[in-house]
């Protein structure tokens, strides 16, 4: 009798034993579902990376990095939850045997950091990064020659739904979803590709953006600390010169007695918004009236002097279009309502889609030119402010003004844009802030 | 009310965990046991035969016999001054492990006699190690290191002749591994195993008050499955089927003992743990893990041990209704320089134990005992290390408590 009892206790304690988690295959999300193909554009050696790096960004450089482009196409999602397959452009570094001969004498290995680089407003298909790069011999895309041939990080640049593969979409411009859900599965599906070539990733992410980009890289931030933070280490985010508070921004374009300075990104956004808000007409908003038509400038055929010419906005021979007020592209109606209106629809689309309402626990450096003349710099004083007023400590914010009088392209008559100049000065200043990280000179 | 009083009972045996003996065996596993610093083989004519013993059942007298022991251990944390090299960096340390405690039962029963056999059963906890370091360096490899083995063994005994007895058993091991470390890649890993083995014994009882026993347990693999999370960073790279394997050693031991008229036991073992077959530590995943930490995360790690000896000597004194027990114990350390680590910094030790039992009635008996067992403090430095640790661990030592009941019937 005891000894069945002894038994019984035996056998239930066999029962009562068992381990949690995933038995199985490696559960952590692949990328699998978003990467769809790859394409081989352009193999650039060390050698070859050297002399181009030499000759556009570092005279003295000893080292540089080889240059793997590859156009990588993806699943990912539309504004409407639509599937989309978008495509974007990826470059790997390589590293010389030098290079790797000399970190391995400070005990160290070649491995890899990615950059999602969010690119700047394009208005043609021909502009977009994956077609850019030519298969040429040589290094096409300017960013991805700093930030991987000389600098050897991955870069991950995203077309855009709207460009590229999805070049039949709509761009959907400055709208804070769609932006950040492409860029990320376009990071998801690089991981995929590289992981499965058998690069050394350290899952260090960093994300960078200029302009529209600035915008999207600020989204794609929000983005990843939602839903990818644990799938990669975001060391760094760099938005530059980004429109994040949208409502703000056109408060201040949309003045009736300001000049536009680029009429064609105002003509973009409202057109955006309108295809993709239902309750937003297009008619409603904009001078011309046949909407088709100005729908059709946006749809990646079109360079930003045909879309100014189409709209009636060239006033020289030249092409010259910064001489309109906003009335000049917008309806004086929908411009009244916009000043005086809170409740104005695209007021509200903007307010909903503004990108700097958050609570950042990454590192962010906001990089601008202090004398803007496309975006205003409070785009990045006030999102500053507004993380600062949130209670996101000034170690972990930081604000970089860059004065125009340090540009290296400093305007002119083929140069008339401050925003436009300052770009090279703020990647270079991004870049050199992610590698300090990179090294741990920044904690 | 069955399935919560299982349950406990379960969670107390799978959070016994500990490392006491060279290596992570526990050899201690009885109140009688520990009284004699597990010599209690030749001479052994309790419960604990069962375990110990099986052989020596069939000279017991013809009764049941149960006993339950509660055996508590408290672990010092042990000590590590010096420097580790991680990722290229020599890091400065002067840091503590965690102090450990543990309650760990035990249960044994030999059957009355059934011809010429006699059957045991014991459930006990013969192995173990826990080792949770929070600082760095040691987290960097070590964060938690933990061993949780529980064996149930069923055994017989049959009589060869009237002096000479043949026991064998099965051995059943449930065990539990937790593998936590926490760096520039870390690792959070859980797994359990069922395992089976076989133990033999060999007991003779002469007419002059001479016994001499020969016991084997054979070694079992323990080979922990479940699920590894890997992270690099804050990434989580890898959640996904894992394995590792640790061996529970096999042991011969060779015991003598020798009764004086005056009911004075003089036991001596002669035991030979064959650590060799622990020589690497090879995590294994149901897919592949990222390049860059398939170096320290998934390249076997050499460990190399060492077959070691160890002798125990035991007295016991029987008095009318008390009996006195006492013993020492010299043990080896199975760890060479080479892999001595973090997640079992062992040195070699001597133990010194007393205990008693007290005859209630013809029925009942209570016993307890205590070991201290001393241990070395051992210096490592880094030319002789593959952990690149230099500097010295101690504080060690290990205070065990045990009490038991024992019933015939």
């Amino acid at each position: 009798m005891k000894l069945n009892i002894l038994i019984l206790i035996a056998t239930l304690f066999f029962t009562a034993c068992g381990s949690s988690g995933n038995k199985g295959v490696n559960s952590v999300e692949s990328g699998s579902t978003q990467f769809i193909s790859a394409t081989v554009l352009e193999d650039v050696n060390t050698s070859t990376m050297l002399t181009v790096i030499k000759s556009s960004i570092d005279a003295g450089a000893t080292n540089a990095f080889g240059y793997k482009a590859i156009k990588i196409t993806y699943n990912t999602v539309g504004e409407n939850d639509e599937a989309v397959v978008a495509s974007g452009l990826l470059v790997i570094p390589t590293a010389s045997d030098a290079y790797k001969a000399y970190l391995a004498s400070l005990g160290k290995a070649f491995s890899v950091s990615m950059i999602c680089e969010n690119h700047g407003t394009i208005f043609t298909n021909a502009e977009a990064p994956s077609n850019v790069e030519k298969t040429n011999g040589l290094p096409d895309y300017p960013t991805a020659i700093l930030m991987t041939g000389f600098a050897g990080f991955a870069a991950i640049i995203p077309d855009y739904i709207g460009y590229g593969a999805s070049n039949n979409i709509a761009h959907p411009y400055m709208l804070k979803k769609s932006s950040a859900r492409a860029s990320l599965d376009m990071i998801k599906a690089s991981m995929k590709y590289m992981n499965d070539n058998h690069i050394v990733l350290n899952y260090q992410l960093y994300i960078s953006g200029y302009s529209e980009g600035g915008y999207c890289a600020m989204a794609l931030a929000q983005k990843v600390e939602k839903s990818f933070s644990t799938n990669v280490n975001l060391m760094g985010v760099a938005p530059m010169a980004g429109p994040h508070n949208l409502e703000k921004f056109a408060t201040i374009e949309l003045n009736s007695s300001k000049i536009m300075p680029y009429p064609a990104f105002l003509a973009y956004v409202a057109d955006s918004y309108a295809y993709y808000n239902k309750s937003i007409n297009l008619s409603d908003l904009v001078n011309e009236t046949n909407t088709t038509l100005y729908h059709s400038l946006f749809d990646g055929s079109k360079t930003s002097i045909e879309i100014h010419t189409a709209l009636g906005l060239v006033t020289d021979a030249r092409g010259g279009f910064n001489q309109h007020t906003p009335d000049a592209l917008f309806k004086s109606s929908f411009l009244n309502d916009y000043e005086n209106n809170a409740n104005n629809v695209l007021r509200v689309a903007f307010a909903k889609n503004r990108t700097d309402d958050w609570i950042p626990k990454s590192k962010i450096n906001l990089i601008q030119c202090v004398d803007d003349d496309i975006i205003p710099f409070s785009m990045s004083q006030d999102a500053y402010n507004s993380f600062i007023a949130k209670g996101v400590s000034s170690s972990q914010i930081t604000l970089s003004p860059i004065p125009t009088s340090i540009l290296t392209q400093q305007q002119d008559a083929a140069h008339p844009f401050i925003h436009a100049n300052c770009g090279n000065t703020a990647y270079g200043a991004a870049v050199k802030w992610f590698d300090e990280i990179r090294q741990g000179k920044i904690k | 009310m069955k399935n919560t009083l299982i349950k406990t009972l379960t969670l107390t045996l799978m959070t016994s965990s500990v490392v006491y003996a060279g290596g992570y065996k526990i050899p201690e596993t009885s109140t009688n046991g520990m009284a004699l610093g597990a010599a209690n083989i030749a001479h052994n004519k309790s419960a604990d035969a069962a375990y110990y013993n099986p052989a020596n059942m069939i000279f017991m007298s013809d009764e049941s016999r149960l006993e339950t022991d509660l055996i508590y251990i408290g672990l010092s944390p042990t000590k590590f001054k010096g420097s580790a090299e991680i990722a290229g960096a020599t890091i400065p340390a002067d840091i503590s492990a965690k102090s450990e405690n543990f309650v760990l039962p035990a249960i044994n029963y030999v059957s009355p006699k059934l011809g010429k056999t006699r059957v045991g059963l014991s459930i006990s906890v013969p192995g173990g190690l826990s080792k949770r370091w929070s600082d760095s360096p040691a987290k960097d490899s070590a964060e938690e290191f933990t061993l949780e083995v529980v064996e149930i063994n069923p055994t017989a005994a049959f009589e060869l002749s009237k002096n000479l007895a043949l026991g064998v058993g099965f051995r059943i091991l449930y065990s539990k591994g937790i593998v936590k470390s926490t760096s520039l890649a870390s690792r959070d890993m859980e797994g359990e195993s069922l395992d089976y083995g076989y133990n033999l014994a060999l007991s003779y009882k002469g007419d002059n008050s001479l016994e001499v026993a020969m016991t084997y347990r054979s070694n079992i693999a323990l080979t922990e499955m479940g699920n590894a999370k890997l992270k690099i960073g804050n990434a989580k790279v890898y959640d996904g089927g894992a394995n590792v394997s640790v061996p529970l050693p096999a042991s011969i031991n060779l015991a003598l003992a020798y009764t004086l008229e005056t009911k004075t036991s003089i036991e001596f073992v002669y035991e030979r743990n064959l650590w060799s077959a622990y020589n690497r530590l090879d995590f294994g995943y149901r897919s592949s893990i990222p390049l860059i930490i398939q170096p320290s995360m998934d390249a076997p790690i050499d460990k190399n041990w060492k077959d070691t000896n160890t002798y125990r000597l035991g007295i016991t004194q029987e008095l009318d209704a008390i009996t006195f027990m006492a013993g020492v114990v010299f043990d080896r350390s199975p760890v060479p320089d080479s892999s001595l680590s973090f997640e079992l910094p062992d040195s070699d030790s001597i133990s010194v134990s007393l205990g008693a039992r007290y005859k209630i009635n013809d029925k009942i008996d209570v016993g307890i005992s205590t070991l201290y067992s001393m241990r070395d403090a051992r210096s490592i430095n880094s030319a002789d290390s593959n952990n690149n640790l230099d500097g010295k661990f101690s504080n060690s030592n290990v205070f065990m408590l045990s009490a038991g009941l024992g019933y015939k019937f």
